[in-house]
């Protein structure tokens, strides 16, 4: 049966323990066991666009770890535990291939590669539309629960 | 600039310092008010792992004195957990490596080495912080 407080697309807020103006990502789109898909909107007066509507580029970066938050944030309350905080332990790659720009909406495909002892390695891709905005790899350490 | 990127150049503390040429070394103190603590997280403030790089970027813009468009990040280790307060100090290497010119970040607080990480740009496109 399905539980319609958790039924897709969900906004993050529930989801990940960042807030404004920190939160970057908007809402989860698709989960699946070891990965997801995040909805990023970029809005102009968010506090990493410029004045002429460029977003910053190291923020998608940070949308891939949001996503990834998110998506274990959804895993925790469908096993009915309360969200959990994640840190970043380091990040192997990370290439920027275009810029963005506040209007866009981006998707952000986070799977897990591989899980050890509570860190995680992520692989994440930003799009918008077809193009690939940056990909890469990160580590983070998810706390348990207590 | 960004917001974010104002209230990082805001947090600087004492001046710019140039060992060698490569070589450039800046000081920081984020305030518990800083922008990049609020929301992360809620009731434990702590300096995102993203803020840290864009803090080692602003000082090789500011050095350079022009945006700069990244083009990746590797080999990232994010060693402790920054609190506000913290007097972090920045140090920014610049190495050459097979004709390219990569940046290697390293940032130290009193209990050692809180995070390092390389970083690279495209060709500089002079266009004014």
């Amino acid at each position: 049966m399905v539980d319609w407080e958790m039924k897709l697309p969900l906004p993050v807020d529930n989801l990940i323990p960042h807030q404004k103006p920190m939160c970057l990502v908007n809402r989860l789109l698709e989960f699946k066991d070891q990965g997801g898909t995040v909805e990023a909107r970029v809005l102009p007066r968010q506090i990493l666009v410029d004045d002429d509507g460029c977003l910053e580029t190291l923020a998608v970066a940070e949308m891939i770890a949001q996503a990834y938050a998110a998506v274990k944030g959804y895993g925790d309350r469908l096993a009915g535990r309360p969200v959990r905080q994640g840190f970043w332990v380091g990040i192997r790659k990370i290439q920027f291939h275009q810029a963005v720009f506040a209007g866009d909406n981006l998707r952000i495909h986070v799977n897990t590669v591989g899980n050890i002892a509570g860190f995680a390695v992520v692989e994440g891709v930003v799009t918008r539309k077809s193009d690939i905005i940056a990909e890469g790899q990160i580590k983070l350490w998810v706390k348990e629960n207590e | 600039m960004n917001k974010l990127k104002q209230e990082i150049v805001s947090s600087v503390i004492g001046k710019k310092t140039q060992g060698e040429t490569n070589i450039v070394t800046r000081r920081y103190c984020f305030k518990p008010n800083f922008i990049g603590f609020h929301g992360h997280f809620p009731g434990y403030p702590i300096l995102p792992a993203f803020v840290q790089i864009l803090t080692a970027i602003t000082i090789i813009e500011e050095h350079n004195k022009c945006r700069l468009e990244l083009t990746s990040v590797e080999k990232a280790k994010f060693h402790l957990p920054l609190h506000p307060d913290s007097e972090i100090e920045v140090t920014c290497t610049q190495l050459q490596v097979q004709d390219k010119s990569i940046y290697e970040a390293r940032l130290t607080v009193t209990e050692g080495l809180a995070s390092s990480f390389r970083f690279t740009f495209a060709e500089v496109r002079n266009t004014p912080c």
